[in-house]
């Protein structure tokens, strides 16, 4: 099983490294198109997701998927190996959130097939499989305070998932942030990008909350306390905390473009914090 | 009279000002920063544990020592901010107290708008509001009997789940329909949880309680306290470990007493407490425990258990168990301590197989202190001491939080109430149907989402339908 699990920890790596490199290519390769395309047709605001599907585009979409299956069987033989969730230590975790990104990514490009958000969190993933692959551990014994199976795994499938589609938020909101200093044909336009980072908060900011409130069932039930102000616990409410500013600057005060986009990136950088604040500090959640 | 009237309206300004202060949604984005701001120290700095920071002297020692190591000359002036301990800091309590008076007045105050939409509004306008703003559309030269608009209008509208209000004049139909207006109130499930946690949190605080380290040795009873009026006794302990030395399970066969009369059994064990009449204990941590008997001068017992040596302290490297017999109803003598061999090291002062007695009087000064050996009964001061047995104890949490409930309650709502707000927004559609002549006409649609929303796919999916239904010429966006 172990076996497995690193020659499908190296296929993950090899799948979204080809996935970028064929991500880059029909990028390019509808740009040029769309600046034919532009050219002839005079229409400027033509976006690449309206071009004709090219076979790179359609190889590309092949190979996240083929990504995508092969981290999923990681995370099995992982899972089979080990007899828990993967959650016991950072590579598991990374692994986790890896598939959470990429998950987030075929959903979010079947549904607004914007090329250059997914492109950003492919980068995000090939970054996070690195850490991974360079954090490989033996698998340790679970001691008893992580045993409860059930609700940790809800907890942390809820915060990979969350994670994921944070990142894809993040990506939205930077390519927003590109698009705003110098306008580019060949990426999405501003209103789409703005709806992609929004629709991906909707759908994050209740995962987390939810990641948030099983975290502090389970530490009652656990530790019988809610909360102990663990820097793990501080820095996901601060990302929490975060989220719920943008949510309510865009419903109560409407805000669009590039504030909002700001306070996505601050939200990315928060998540980070949590993400790799085992590092930093020390605490209830200092697996390493 | 008229000085009085003249307070009472200053008065009102003030409320007025206040009123208008805290209903900012800005002011909440300030607040919120703030508490980031404060929450990022509180992670990135070193906290003080609770158990110090209750005690000046501790804390104080703790800031020179503990807190000076990590940020230097700093630790002073980080001290005098409160900012080693971040959460119970003045700061943090005025943010969020600041902060959930600007939620609950922000709420109240959209409760006017809430209610509006509940009832809901006007269902005639004008007929600019029909064509003015970008969700607008009109459906020309419309083939059909007005009763006939109408129903298919009404038939669209119901289908896609809308409240549906018409009135009529001799010339036009005008509708109202809104949907979701019921969700608009998630708002409230939302932000009052918010509220609740925190009341609850500090209610939790204030009326239950909180024992961190409650241990009992094998075989022993001890009282739970806090008018409980319970008493534990441990039966057995167990602990399994990993073949690398990680423990594995531990586990606690424990009897519990009220009023001493035995009223539930139970093995407890981490992840699965022992809960009675609302009081939770957590097996928490374990160790080793001396079983020991006194007898006085005339030969008589006057204790016999075994002791939880739960204290461990460190001198010169070496790391010994410290426990504490309470002797305070003999006539001279407070406490017996007993300190066990180093559990790190091999022990030059105290052997394996020994344990030292030391003896304090009543103003906890030391008597005497000498060495016990296993199963060798030793007169030391006036008492006979006999070592009989090592065994074990274990240490549990033991704590009463009557909030628990109201928490898990406001989680649900908590979540309850965000899904109602983000995923079934409030959405409005305001349609005039003008005839013609018999048998044509036009209709004005408008639709009308929450800010973030977009309007224009629901009103696309709804004119989109009603040309389905209504089978007209020509469109106009």
């Amino acid at each position: 099983m172990a076996n497995l699990e690193s020659i499908f920890l190296m296929a993950s790596l090899a799948g979204v490294v080809v996935s970028i490199l064929f991500a880059v290519f029909s990028s390019v390769s509808s740009r040029r198109s769309s600046a034919r395309f532009s050219t002839a047709e005079k229409s400027g605001s033509q976006t690449a997701s309206e071009l004709p599907k090219s076979g790179l585009l359609i190889t590309t979409k092949v190979l996240i998927a083929l990504s995508l299956l092969f981290v999923t069987l990681t995370l099995v033989f992982r899972v089979i190996q080990t007899g828990h969730g993967p959650f016991s230590n950072m590579y598991e975790f990374a692994l986790s959130y890896v598939w959470g990104i990429i998950v987030m990514v075929v959903i979010f490009e079947w549904r607004y097939k914007a090329a250059a958000v997914r492109n950003v969190g492919l980068i995000v993933t090939l970054l996070l499989l690195i850490f991974a692959t360079v954090k490989n551990a033996r698998p340790q014994p679970l001691v008893p305070a992580l045993q409860q199976s059930t609700l940790l795994s809800i907890h942390v499938a809820s915060a990979v998932l969350a994670y994921g589609i944070f990142t894809i938020s993040f990506g939205a909101a930077v390519l927003l942030l590109i698009q705003n200093r110098r306008s580019m044909v060949w990426l999405p336009d501003k209103e789409i990008l703005d709806v992609i980072s929004y629709r991906s908060v909707v759908i994050g900011f209740p995962l987390l909350t939810l990641t948030i409130v099983l975290g502090a069932v389970w530490a009652d039930i656990a530790w019988g306390r809610f909360w102990s102000w663990d820097p793990k616990e501080t820095s996901s409410l601060v990302t929490w905390l975060i989220y719920a500013v943008y949510i309510h600057a865009r419903l109560m005060r409407g805000w669009k473009g590039i504030k909002a986009a700001i306070v996505l990136v601050a939200g990315f950088v928060a998540i980070l914090l949590t993400f790799f604040g085992n590092y930093i500090f020390t605490g209830l959640h200092a697996y390493r | 009279m008229k000085n009085q009237l003249k307070k009472s309206g200053k008065f009102k300004t003030v409320l007025q000002w206040l009123w208008r202060f805290f209903s900012s949604v800005r002011l909440a984005v300030i607040l919120i920063i703030i508490i980031i701001g404060l929450s990022l120290v509180g992670a990135l700095l070193i906290q003080v544990p609770q158990e110090i920071a209750k005690d000046p002297q501790a804390y104080s020692q703790w800031v020179s020592t503990a807190a000076a190591d990590k940020v230097g000359f700093w630790s002073k002036l980080l001290s005098a901010l409160h900012l080693f301990d971040v959460f119970h800091s003045p700061w943090f309590i005025i943010a969020n107290s600041l902060l959930m008076i600007n939620i609950l007045i922000c709420s109240l105050n959209r409760w006017s708008s809430i209610k509006l939409s509940i009832r809901g509004g006007s269902i005639r306008q004008e007929e600019s509001f029909y064509i003015s703003g970008n969700s607008c559309a009109e459906l020309k030269d419309i083939q059909a009997l007005t009763s006939e608009v109408e129903e298919k209008s009404e038939r669209v509208l119901k289908a896609r789940g809308y409240r549906i209000r018409t009135e009529r004049d001799k010339d036009n139909i005008y509708m109202a329909a809104d949907r979701n207006r019921y969700y608009r109130l998630g708002t409230y499930f939302s932000h009052f949880s918010l509220i609740l946690f925190v009341l609850a949190f500090v209610a939790g605080n204030y009326f239950g309680f909180r024992e961190l380290s409650f241990s009992v040795a094998e075989g022993s009873i001890r009282e739970v306290g806090h008018e409980t009026g319970l008493s534990m006794q441990l039966v057995s302990f167990v602990d399994e470990y990993y073949s690398n030395g990680a423990p594995k399970d531990y586990r606690s066969e424990v009897i519990l007493y009220e009023d001493s009369k035995p009223v539930k059994k139970a093995i407890i064990q981490v992840n699965h407490p022992m809960i009675y009449k609302g009081v939770r204990f957590y097996q928490s941590y374990f160790g080793p425990a001396v079983k020991i008997a006194i007898r006085d001068k005339t030969g008589q017992e006057i204790y016999s258990d075994n002791v939880a040596m739960d204290n461990s302290f460190v001198i010169e490297d070496y790391r010994r168990q410290e426990g504490i017999i309470d002797l305070g109803f003999l006539q001279d003598i407070s406490k017996v301590h007993l300190i066990s061999s180093a559990v790190n090291l091999q022990d030059p002062i105290i052997p394996p197989g020994f344990v030292a007695v030391d003896i304090r009087n009543k103003s906890n000064e030391q008597i005497t202190i000498k060495l016990l050996q296993l199963g060798v009964p030793r007169i030391i001061g006036d008492l006979e001491f006999t070592f009989l047995e090592d065994s074990k104890y274990s240490g549990f949490q033991v704590s009463h939080d009557p909030s628990s409930t109201i928490i898990w309650i406001a989680s649900a709502l908590f979540i309850i109430g965000i899904c109602s707000v983000l995923y079934f927004p409030y959405r409005q559609v305001w349609i005039l149907y003008q005839p013609k002549r018999q048998g044509s006409g036009r209709l004005l649609l408008r639709a009308r989402s929450p800010r973030g929303f977009r309007s224009n796919s629901e009103l696309d999916v709804l004119v989109n339908q009603l040309k389905k239904e209504l089978s007209t010429n020509q469109i106009k966006e």
